[in-house]
């Protein structure tokens, strides 16, 4: 009767040896937060003077547009590489088709959507 | 006959409802104290049949209301004849004191009971008596003020001993000191003021006639026992009669209004209240709204300059600098304690919002609060704690109404990422399952536009969090595949979750991401120095033994003069989950400096821009003269240093804007 217990402790201290080593630490969650920017130089428009970043002075303030489900002010690049708001640009090319900071011809490299 | 006869049928039903009317007035007079608000509505029902009752068609519209004025006025002549043959008795003995004790005894009730009368004549005043007025029948008045006329004519005038008997106490009021008796005297001057602001003539204004009246001793004594109650009533927070008595106060005594004396008082007072609180952001706002919008401010109302000072006391005190804990940071905390919070029903969560609201408007730095609310709202969103999206929104429409749409347009934009960040959840998920990756733990990646109001640190990833970044940052760029976007993992907001076993225990340890990467690298090496461990994580030594701090179970062992770090195996808790990611507090100072860094950057780009306007127009400049329109175009928002000016314009020079010609010193826009 008394080397029952002894033989049941050890089984399973045996059974523990004989498996893998635990790790002490395991990742079980992890809330990744990342952040994203444009890839500008100059952050703000020259013409609306507001960050480009941002929605445009013109569509800050037509408010409701956005309630009604229409895309935000998207960014549009030339080729040499001064970044605007897409809708200060299209207005602006109406009058002039340079760019407002280098007087370049201008023509859209990339659109930000 | 027939017609004679009709009348006199329609006139005959009328009289039991004006008998009832007449029995329910004198229950008023009779015991004024205990004719509660239910009997005030059924005498008030009671006037308004009378006065609305079906018209016969050959009956005048406002014969009804002719009636009960008639049998109104009647009621009030005979008690007060009765009042006046009482006093009459009275002047036998004819002393002073129980002259005005006498008065007293008889117009307190009598008041009292007119103005309960006369919330129950309220529709009858505002449709009968107006009408009437306006017909040009002068001598109908509402009747509040009839029964005012009424006591003058015929108990207060016949006995004019009233006015020599105050004045006889006056002049012997320092022998004979009684403050009983002075507010006896004070209440009998009440009432005079009140006769005459009531009165038939009002052709000379009250102040005036008052002091012809009163003698230059029995004014000041008006005047300065007025101030007494006046404070008195301010510091007991019983304000129910506060009303009825600056009403009166106010017409006899413009000076409350115009003069600074009253309104110090209030201000002072007003000032200490508030300065009692400092508890919780519930009960800041409780105490808050209490003063701006409590019974005070409701008896203040009528008298808009007083209502002013209440007003900017409040504005005053919520905007103070150097308190305990700032009033803004306070509303913040405490919006965001309701927003985390699961017990409350959300009704009672929305009318805490909007109390919230109302002490916001009361700020003058509104940005500052729609700053500390956004940061608070998107550390909301990266941990998931918001119970409820619709009150979010809700809080945003409160404030919406309030404030400009441009000040709160942030708030909505931000709302937006919500619905942003689930879809691109899905859509992750969506990228995992079709390349057949598995990665081993929950993975919750977020992504938000750097608008610049959070802090971040390099740090090299461990394998297992460098796999799950780098499959995230495939899929969000391929997601904007037009666009020129840099995507950065912000290692200060990132957090997670980590199984622990030591020995015999297991625990689950909340941690951020660099303590995370740390403790990753005990799985294969038992124990490390702080160098090995900045080399090995890429990050700063303080970063670092700020984040060791909080672990509790690192211990630190000196092995031949060599600090090692190992975790100490027989650490115990009687939790089972930690805690090991507490905000550092040393943020605020970062963050003040790089604001300076910010408005410096911010200044660069506005004294280019400056230059190069001007050199667009003018073409060619001199150095003298380029500095001096600069400087003038920006003196408005910015003061530049000359030395500044030169820098940007070397830079400019360099970008090739502009060339300069060194002999001569001039400038030419290219």
């Amino acid at each position: 009767m008394a080397d029952d217990p002894e033989n049941s402790v050890d089984r399973p201290t045996d059974d523990g040896d004989a498996g893998k080593p635990e790790k002490m630490f395991t990742l079980k969650k992890w809330n990744a937060v990342a952040m994203w920017s444009w890839d500008v130089e100059c952050d703000i428009c020259a013409i609306c003077r507001v960050q480009v970043m941002d929605s445009c002075l013109r569509c800050q303030a037509d408010n409701k547009r956005d309630v009604m489900g229409r895309q935000d002010c998207v960014v549009v690049w030339g080729e040499c590489n001064h970044s605007f708001h897409h809708c200060c640009m299209s207005l602006w090319v109406k009058q002039n088709n340079r760019c407002p900071l280098c007087q370049q011809e201008w023509s859209i490299q990339r659109m930000g959507k | 006959m027939n017609r004679v006869k009709r009348i006199s049928n329609y006139f005959d039903s009328m009289l039991p409802l004006i008998d009832n009317i007449l029995q329910v007035v004198n229950q008023i007079f009779d015991d004024y104290t205990s004719f509660d608000g239910q009997k005030l509505m059924h005498l008030y029902h009671l006037i308004y049949k009378q006065c609305a009752a079906e018209r016969n068609w050959n009956n005048p519209a406002q014969k009804n209301g002719r009636s009960l004025y008639i049998v109104l006025s009647d009621c009030l002549m005979k008690r007060l004849k009765n009042i006046a043959w009482v006093m009459e008795n009275q002047l036998d003995d004819n002393k002073p004191i129980r002259l005005i004790a006498k008065y007293l005894e008889h117009w307190v009730p009598y008041q009292r009971s007119c103005e309960k009368l006369n919330l129950a004549c309220y529709h009858f005043n505002r449709n009968w008596v107006e009408r009437e007025r306006l017909k040009g029948d002068k001598e109908t008045y509402p009747i509040y003020r009839l029964a005012m006329i009424s006591w003058k004519e015929l108990v207060f005038e016949p006995s004019v001993t009233i006015l020599a008997a105050i004045r006889l106490i006056l002049s012997q009021m320092p022998r004979e000191y009684n403050k009983s008796l002075e507010y006896q005297v004070y209440q009998v001057l009440q009432s005079i003021v009140e006769l005459y602001a009531n009165d038939k003539y009002q052709d000379v204004s009250l102040p005036s006639r008052i002091d012809k009246i009163f003698t230059e001793k029995v004014m000041d004594f008006y005047k300065s026992t007025t101030l007494h109650e006046f404070q008195k009533i301010v510091v007991s927070n019983d304000y129910k009669d506060f009303k009825h008595f600056l009403r009166y106060a106010c017409l006899a005594m413009p000076e409350i209004e115009n003069g600074t004396q009253f309104k110090a008082i209030l201000k002072r007072y007003l000032a200490a209240r508030l300065q009692e609180t400092r508890l919780s952001g519930k009960d800041y706002i409780q105490a808050f709204l209490g003063l701006c919008r409590g019974p005070l401010q409701r008896a203040l109302r009528d008298h808009t300059k007083l209502a002013e000072v209440v007003d900017a006391v409040c504005k005053e005190e919520i905007n103070r600098k150097g308190q305990i804990i700032d009033p803004t940071r306070l509303l913040v905390t405490y919006a965001n304690e309701l927003m985390t919070k699961r017990q409350e029903s959300e009704e009672a969560i929305i009318d805490e919002l909007k109390r919230i609201v109302k002490c916001v408007e009361f700020l003058s730095d509104e940005y500052k609060f729609i700053d500390m609310y956004l940061k608070a709202l998107r550390i909301r969103q990266i941990n998931e704690t918001s119970t409820s999206d619709g009150v979010e929104s809700i809080m945003y429409s409160l404030l919406n109404k309030k404030m400009a749409n441009f000040v709160t347009r942030c708030i909505y934009v931000q709302l937006r990422d919500v619905d942003k960040l689930r879809t691109l959840k899905k859509e992750f998920q969506d990228h995992l399952n079709s390349k057949g990756i598995k990665l081993g733990f929950d993975f919750r990646p977020k992504c938000f536009k750097n608008d610049g109001s959070f802090e971040n640190f390099n740090l090299t990833l461990p394998d297992e969090l460098q796999q799950a970044w780098k499959e995230f940052r495939i899929f969000y760029e391929a997601r904007k595949l037009q666009s020129k976007a840099i995507i950065q993992l912000n290692n200060e907001l990132s957090s997670g979750e980590i199984t622990c076993h030591l020995n015999q225990s297991v625990y689950i340890l909340e941690v951020s991401t660099l303590q995370m990467a740390v403790l990753m690298l005990f799985n294969r090496h038992e124990r490390f120095t702080e160098q090995e461990l900045v080399t090995a994580l890429g990050v700063e030594l303080e970063t670092l033994q700020e984040a060791l701090k909080q672990i509790k179970f690192l211990v630190y062992i000196e092995v031949n003069k060599v600090n090692y770090i190992e975790i100490n195996m027989d650490f115990t808790n009687r939790k089972r989950r930690l805690f090991c990611n507490e905000p550092l507090p040393r943020k605020m100072r970062k963050i003040e400096e790089k604001s300076e860094i910010e408005l410096k950057i911010r200044r660069d780009k506005q004294v280019d821009a400056a230059i190069v306007r001007i050199m667009k127009g003018q073409k060619q400049l001199e150095y003298s003269e380029l500095i001096s329109l600069v400087y003038e175009e920006l003196k408005d928002r910015v003061k530049p240093q000359v030395s500044f000016i030169k820098k940007r314009l070397d830079y400019l020079v360099e970008r090739e804007y502009l060339e300069r010609d060194n002999y001569y010193n001039i400038y030419r826009y290219l």
